[in-house]
């Protein structure tokens, strides 16, 4: 099964941490297009958490159009088009960097030193993966 | 539930053996001349009976869960319907005489009330007092009333009160009003047998009787005048005093239980020099047992008070008073040894004046029943020392040895003092156990000391 | 969805002294309801009359429809408890306890006791007596267990329990949460227990249940506010719990946002960050104020 990992004592409540946990393993291929996600109990049991919550979250995906139920089976990912996946892509990602601003601004960081910060970042990035090509 | 009611074998035992002996006796002796003894002997056991059950009663109404038991009240009620119509079958032995049978049924029903009614609520205790001072009065009064009559006028009153009990029944089954009394009851009878001696060291002091406060505290005072005088006077307390003062408990036979003790037998000496001789068969019963119980008890809380206490000595013994776990270990020994021995020179004190006063004993049967006394006081620290020097959890074990070793040797006092000269206990037997019995204690104590240091206790 | 415990106006006092006033209270099938409050705040005594243990001063409380001090037999088989104090009789075994609790019920999982008491590695041999008060809470919840109840009421399950042990009640509920619709209460103060576990929260604050709603929710709508550059007093603050302005700035905890007033003060072009609390936190703010 294919971990997921929730800190319950967070203020954000555990329905919404699986549902980004689970758009984002969409998004990073972790899950695959029409692939079977656990069943309800099987999460509820792994995270030991009520299992309303976990069908909470199936559920709210579902009504976003991320999962899709099969009679039966359980809940599969979505097939979806490429143009319109990237778009959602850009609005996870657009969250995340939201939260990273907040956090900075919490520490006391300037823009310039950020934005200096993330450049570095991306250069040592593509400088890594190059070499291990 | 009914094995909670009337749970334990020796209780048990204890009751069928009564019902035997009064199915020997209906079919062995003249029915007509003996049936008041019959009588008493079924009313005795069943009344046994019904304050074993009484007595575990709160446990069952007064727990948490019996609101949520589906069905409690019925069943209860049906547990108790069928241990009072179990003791009503040895009644059947009165059965070609109804009416002192049915006589008997409506008493055994009134009494069982009424120790249901003591149990629950103190205040009816007053009527059993009442109860026990009905012969006083009556003959007091002049009142002439055959046994006979008695149980005919029980016998056409057992209408109404089987009603009234049936009532009564119906009201106790779903009681659960809670009071202190009740709450000390539960944690006397909730006590398991090694402990039921110090169990009212737990009942929180504003539950108690006055006269239990008072008297625990006139002994707790004395312990602590103790440490007062020694810090005074920039002395140390001797490390077997230390021991004692922490072995204390409500249950001790302490200082002002001596005082006591003394005080009651020069009373009871000072009145029989003014009664006639002749009355002093109802009291050498008296003065026989009540010392042996005496020394039985307080050697049984003794060693109860010392496993309740366990983890407190354990914290004794690593203080820096005791240079080791040898030390702690000797002072321990000399402390239930120096107990011991008080409470047997004491108790062979108070007998000697009884026997000056009452005569009932011959000095050389008086030695006789002191070193019994002796030997069962040997044998009493070999086990409790046995028990401590295999750090045995099994405590019920040892209690109830002791607790048969007390029967022996009230039975072995009594037969001294019955047979007098002819008794078939001599001299060389109780020499020879005696020195068993020391050389028996004395190996448990060393074994004691010895295994002590280094393990926990 | 139905109501299986509803309490109205519940009064309840010990020698004099008020522990619940005017409480009112509905549990639904398959709530599974974390009851919070402070040490004192009468959560023992609110479970024990809810189940008649304790008798109430006045008020109406019914359970499974039916008033709760005369349940009939078939309700009370679909009710668990396990006390906070272990209050059975000391000198039973374990084994004796399990048969004397398991000629109550019709419906009776022997299987199920000997799994417990065999994860748990108790000795049925043993008396009550000889148990830690772990072992003892561990065989209480056995015992629950076993009748396979509709509605489990805890007094403090965690209380005695080591990590592991809390974990495997949590576990087990999970999966009694899973199977059937069971409708389970449970007190505590450890609030981290509550968070994996509860749908609702309870919190009973000076007698009263003064705050009940879904744990999600809760999260969602309790919030801290940093207003940038602003001061403002309670009064001002739609919901607010507690204020606090330290130098320019505005720091309160709000029950729930205004969305209207947030946006107003946007429009101002006042900056205001919204950050999610944890539940020990939102239970201190609730309780505090």
């Amino acid at each position: 099964m294919k971990q997921f990992s929730i800190s319950v004592s967070s203020g954000i409540p555990i329905y919404k941490q699986l549902c980004t946990q689970i758009e984002r393993m969409i998004l990073t291929g972790i899950f695959t297009q029409g692939e079977i996600l656990p069943s309800v109990r099987q999460v509820a049991s792994e995270l030991e958490v009520n299992p309303m919550t976990v069908s909470k979250a199936y559920g709210l995906l579902e009504e976003r159009g991320v999962l899709t139920r099969l009679r039966g089976k359980g809940m599969a990912v979505a097939k979806k088009e490429q143009k319109k996946s990237n778009q959602e892509r850009l609005s996870v990602i657009t969250e995340m960097i939201d939260e990273l601003l907040k956090e900075a601004a919490l520490m006391g960081l300037s823009n310039s030193e950020l934005t200096a910060l993330f450049k570095e970042k991306i250069i040592t990035e593509r400088n890594q993966s190059e070499i291990k090509e | 539930m009914k094995s909670i009611l009337i749970h334990g074998w020796y209780a048990r035992i204890f009751i069928l053996v009564l019902w035997l002996v009064a199915l020997w006796l209906r079919f062995t002796i003249d029915f007509e001349q003996k049936s008041p003894l019959l009588i008493s002997l079924l009313g005795l056991s069943n009344l046994s009976l019904y304050l074993i059950v009484s007595m575990r009663l709160p446990l069952l109404t007064h727990s948490q869960i019996a609101a949520v038991l589906p069905g409690f009240s019925s069943q209860l009620k049906t547990a108790l319907i069928s241990i009072l119509l179990i003791s009503f079958l040895p009644t059947l032995l009165l059965l070609p005489n109804v009416m002192s049978w049915l006589g008997l049924l409506s008493i055994m029903l009134v009494s069982a009330m009424l120790m249901i009614a003591m149990v629950y609520q103190p205040k009816y205790q007053i009527l059993f007092f009442l109860i026990m001072l009905t012969p006083l009065c009556s003959e007091a009064l002049n009142i002439e009333i055959t046994f006979e009559q008695v149980m005919s006028y029980f016998a056409f009153a057992l209408p109404v009160i089987a009603v009234w009990a049936w009532q009564s029944l119906n009201k106790l089954v779903v009681y659960r009003k809670h009071s202190e009394h009740i709450a000390k009851m539960m944690l006397m009878v909730n006590a398991s047998i090694d402990r039921t001696l110090v169990a009212q060291d737990h009942i929180p002091p504003a539950t108690q009787n006055i006269f239990m406060r008072w008297w625990s505290n006139l002994n707790f005072n004395h312990e602590r005048s103790n440490i007062t005088e020694a810090e005074e006077n920039k002395t140390k307390l001797s490390m077997r005093k230390l021991i004692a003062i922490s072995c204390q408990s409500t249950a001790s036979f302490s200082k002002h239980s001596y005082i006591a003790w003394s005080l009651a037998t020069l009373i009871l000496c000072g009145v029989a020099l003014f009664i006639d001789e002749k009355n002093y068969v109802a009291v050498i019963p008296m003065i026989t047992i009540v010392p042996a119980i005496l020394i039985g008890t307080a050697s049984i809380t003794l060693f109860q008070m010392v496993n309740n206490k366990r983890s407190y000595l354990a914290r004794l013994s690593i203080l820096p008073r005791f240079k080791n776990k040898q030390t702690f270990a000797k002072a321990f020994v000399k402390y239930v040894l120096v107990n011991q021995a008080s409470l047997l020179v004491f108790v062979a004190f108070l007998v000697a004046i009884t026997v000056i006063t009452f005569e009932h004993l011959t000095w050389v049967n008086y030695m006789k029943v002191c070193l019994l006394a002796l030997l069962f006081c040997l044998l009493n620290c070999a086990l409790m020392f046995f028990s401590w020097s295999n750090h045995s959890q099994a405590i019920q074990k040892y209690v109830f040895i002791i607790v048969f070793n007390f029967f022996l040797f009230l039975l072995a006092s009594l037969e001294v003092m019955q047979s007098g000269v002819d008794s078939i206990i001599s001299w060389m037997p109780i020499f020879i156990t005696i020195f068993t019995g020391a050389i028996f204690c004395g190996y448990t104590i060393k074994r004691y000391t010895q295994r002590y240091a280094g393990l926990n206790y | 969805m139905s109501a299986v415990i509803s309490i109205e106006n519940l009064n309840k006092s010990f020698d004099n002294q008020p522990v619940l006033s005017r409480l009112n209270w509905t549990i639904n099938q398959g709530d599974i309801v974390g009851l919070l409050g402070k040490n004192g705040a009468g959560k023992s005594t609110l479970l024990k009359s809810l189940l008649n243990i304790d008798d109430i001063d006045s008020g109406k409380i019914s359970i499974f429809n039916e008033a709760h001090m005369s349940l009939s037999i078939a309700s009370k088989e679909r009710i668990g408890y396990v006390p906070q104090e272990n209050d059975e009789i000391s000198w039973l075994s374990v084994t004796d306890l399990i048969k004397f609790r398991k000629q109550f019920y019709q419906q009776w999982s022997d299987e199920k006791v000997c799994y417990y008491l065999d994860k748990w590695q108790i000795d049925p041999r043993k008396k009550m007596v000889e148990l830690s008060p772990g072992q003892a809470q561990k065989v209480l919840i056995t015992l629950a267990l076993a009748s396979r109840p509709e509605l489990l009421v805890f007094d403090e399950p965690a209380s005695a329990l080591d990590p592991a042990g809390r974990r495997d009640l949590l576990k087990e509920l999970v999966n009694l949460a899973c199977d059937e619709n069971i409708t389970v209460i449970f007190s505590t103060h450890i609030t981290s227990d509550l968070e994996r576990l509860a749908s609702k929260i309870a919190i009973l604050d000076k007698g009263t249940i003064c705050y009940f709603d879904d744990l999600d929710k809760t999260k969602e709508n309790v919030v801290r506010l940093t207003l940038h550059g602003k001061q403002l007093t309670q009064q001002h603050i739609p919901n607010a719990l507690r204020v606090e302005v330290k130098g320019d700035n505005t720091y309160c905890v709000v029950k729930k946002i205004d969305e209207r007033w947030l946006q107003e003060l946007q429009q101002q072009g006042i900056k205001i960050d919204v950050s999610p609390m944890g539940l020990e936190d939102i239970f201190l703010e609730i309780t505090a104020s």
